[in-house]
């Protein structure tokens, strides 16, 4: 298939109907767990494009994300009946526009700079939160209503699937413009100014511009992802949104390969999964309740080291070139350069 | 060419603030990576382009005199706390803000060298500070060290020798060894896999002291080690842990500032740091010079660990975390790679912590100094002294 349009639709549509049968076969908590995936990968497939294709390092997607899952709950707490896409569209909107004033100040700072004043964002912005918590809920936080499915998929349908779905759409329409963004000419102009501004401000790239327009795409992924997260708690409080997210966020990308969507899916998968099955692990091993809590967060650093050591180049980069070597070694099959315990 | 010449760039400073000559820059490339400076001048600032003139005059005047600034704004607190509490809080607000600004200070140096050197935000810093906050809790009460302290003037003396030089050079390798096992294999690899193995040696340490010294806080003895009030000024009482503690960090510091400048080993990591393939060339051992960078770092953060528990008595797992983002907005603040600017960062960031939570109400402390941060990034990106502070070569 030589149309990228057509081909990126094939792939999310075929995503789509495995993921919605995948629903069918797991239990209720692996379909949550399938949702928080889903989730986490709108704002990693966003995050990719601002770090992975733009070169524009930003520790502050937390923020932002925080900023979607803010204006869900208040658009909720006054509008509880509102129909789900609504809040879904608000907080697209409103991260949009902080994402346009966030990357005009961005689009002038480099290297450590950038990475300073995302932090500060990611930092600052739950704070706000706190201090304002007579709008904001404070450290408690805002609730918000579980989805509730609609009575025509039938009385007992669970509340993690419809969840999962709607997750899961949202994952693949995000997916499907994004792929198209990055394939297209505005994808070649992003990893232009990336390579190298100078030569990008020659070639007739605006590169501010498109600075800001990678900032706003991602932005909005992450408010899209925000949103959805508040519905996957039920809650939204501040310590759901700290600097942790937002490192999460950004070693999902870079351990599923830097700049690639499907990296991105494959970073997501880990981050996402590890601590439960950590979690798992820790409870099975028999230890004291109190090594047992806390051995998750020492061992999911021991995978996040591991993992880069493994592959500096992230998962999708090793399989690329396990590919490269395997098709290489497939064509000439007497090849002495590879021995097999490389 | 008349709007040309109103219109302030970095290259046009107003008034006395003479221009930095292209030269000097180059040579105060201390410990500096130049994409981190901004790019004002090729034109792909937002502001610097569109908008109007006299806009574009304001916004070069703030940001050509933004030191000025930080001093009038950190001057001004400290006469609000004056005309609101009078001498005695102004006297003990400022005492509390110099020691703070020493932990600081130790911190963001760290922060600072380690940036220089291999160009990596090191998320696992803070968390060495606390670490070896612990390693020294963990010495004072199993060797006696306490006792000792206890015992008389000498034995004080002697405790604190002792406890500085372990602990120092036990973080000192903790760090030799963080720098071994989860960045040096990735140094040529893509300039984010570093960020991701600092993040897990993050995630590491705090996992692990989490696991063994528990959620809460810990109280640490070293704070009644030093006793009484060295003299008053009026009625602020100024301690003898106070002085010791500025006093051991100022040391410190001048006791770096040395080595970086003096030594052979100094001008290695000075080399090192301006171009890794140029020092190599010329023969400098990269590993053992870049491992030092790491030895001294922790050590200095070690430092200030035992400055932290010696003043406030406690210490918790996750307090890493939190002195760590501050103290690298002090780092941010005096140019990051700046050693010098390091340490004078975490003084101001020291002063607007103390004097502007005192005025604003002490919740506020932390949004200040991010909002700061948020002002120098936009105002000043290379930080308070840019580059040329720290060129003493």
């Amino acid at each position: 298939m030589r149309n990228p349009l057509l081909r990126h639709a094939t792939v999310c549509v075929a995503l789509a109907v495995v993921l919605v049968l995948l629903t069918y076969v797991f239990d209720a908590f692996t379909d949550y767990k399938i949702a928080g995936v889903a989730i986490f990968f709108i704002a990693a497939a966003g995050l990719t494009v601002l770090t992975g294709v733009n070169g524009q390092l930003s520790l502050g997607h937390g923020a932002l994300m925080a900023i979607g899952a803010y204006t869900t709950s208040l658009l909720l707490k006054e509008q509880p009946q509102l129909p789900m896409i609504l809040p879904l569209l608000a907080a697209i909107v409103s991260t949009g526009v902080a994402g346009a004033v966030i990357g005009v100040a961005a689009a002038r700072l480099r290297g450590p700079y950038l990475a300073g004043a995302t932090l500060a964002l990611a930092v600052g912005l739950p704070q706000v939160a706190v201090h304002y918590g007579s709008v904001f809920g404070g450290n408690q936080g805002l609730p918000v209503p579980v989805p509730t499915p609609p009575s025509a998929l039938g009385g007992d349908f669970p509340n993690e699937r419809w969840l999962a779905w709607i997750a899961i759409a949202a994952a693949l329409i995000t997916l499907f413009l994004l792929a198209n963004l990055v394939s297209g000419a505005t994808g070649a102009r992003l990893r232009a100014v990336a390579d190298d501004e100078a030569a990008a401000s020659l070639a007739g790239i605006n590169v501010a511009r498109i600075q800001v327009l990678a900032f706003v795409v991602s932005a909005a992924c992450a408010g899209l992802a925000g949103s959805l997260f508040a519905y996957w708690v039920g809650l939204t409080a501040p310590s759901g949104f700290g600097l942790s997210v937002s490192l999460q966020l950004l070693s999902a990308i870079v351990i599923g390969g830097l700049g690639s969507l499907s990296g991105a899916v494959l970073g997501s998968f880990l981050v996402v999964m590890a601590p439960f099955t950590i979690s798992d692990l820790a409870g099975n091993l028999n230890l004291s309740s109190d090594v047992a809590n806390n051995l998750p967060l020492a061992l999911y650093g021991v995978v996040l080291i591991v993992t880069m050591l493994a592959f500096p180049r992230g998962i999708q980069g090793a399989l690329f070139s396990l590919w490269r070597l395997a098709k290489r070694n497939l064509r000439r099959p007497q090849a002495p350069t590879v021995s097999t315990t490389a | 060419m008349t709007q040309e010449s109103v219109g302030v760039g970095p290259t046009q400073p107003l008034g006395e603030a003479p221009a930095p000559s292209p030269r000097r820059e180059r040579k105060a490339a201390l410990l500096v990576a130049p994409e981190g400076l901004i790019a004002r001048h090729r034109g792909s600032g937002v502001m610097a382009r569109t908008a109007v003139p006299a806009f574009r005059t304001t916004y070069g005047f703030i940001s050509h005199n933004f030191p000025a600034i930080i001093m009038i704004g950190i001057l001004a607190s400290v006469l609000g706390v004056l005309a609101q509490g009078g001498p005695t809080l102004m006297g003990n607000q400022m005492r509390n803000a110099l020691v703070l600004g020493a932990i600081y200070a130790l911190i963001a140096i760290g922060y600072t060298m380690v940036y220089g050197i291999i160009e990596l935000i090191n998320f696992a810093h803070g968390d060495v500070f606390t670490l070896s906050g612990f390693y020294a809790f963990l010495i004072a009460d199993h060797f006696g060290i306490n006792k000792l302290a206890a015992s008389s003037g000498f034995g004080l003396l002697v405790a604190l020798v002792v406890i500085f030089a372990v602990s120092m050079l036990l973080a000192g390798i903790t760090g030799v060894l963080i720098e071994r096992v989860a960045y040096r294999r990735l140094r040529d690899a893509p300039r984010l896999a570093p960020l991701i193995t600092a993040i897990g040696v993050s995630f590491l340490i705090e996992g692990f002291m989490l696991a063994f010294f528990g959620p809460d806080n810990v109280t640490t003895h070293q704070a009644s080690w030093i006793n009484g009030n060295a003299f008053t000024l009026g009625a602020v009482a100024v301690r003898w842990t106070d002085l010791f503690v500025l006093g051991m960090a100022l040391v410190l510091m001048f006791a770096l500032g040395a080595f970086v400048t003096r030594t052979r080993l100094g001008k290695a990591m000075r080399s090192t740091a301006q171009d890794r393939q140029a020092a190599l060339i010329c023969g400098i051992n990269i590993n053992r010079t870049i491992a030092t960078t790491f030895f001294i770092g922790s050590a200095l953060a070690a430092a200030g660990a035992i400055i932290y528990s010696i003043n406030y008595g406690s210490l918790k797992w996750n307090l890493g975390f939190h002195v760590g983002i501050i103290a690298f907005t002090a780092a941010v603040l005096g140019g990051i790679g700046n050693i010098v600017g390091a340490g004078i960062g975490g003084f101001l960031i020291g002063m607007i912590y103390v004097f502007g939570g005192s005025l604003a109400g002490g919740a506020w402390s932390e949004s200040l100094i991010f909002a700061i941060l948020v002002l120098i990034l936009t105002f000043r990106p290379v930080g308070l002294f840019g580059v040329d502070v720290a060129s003493r070569s």
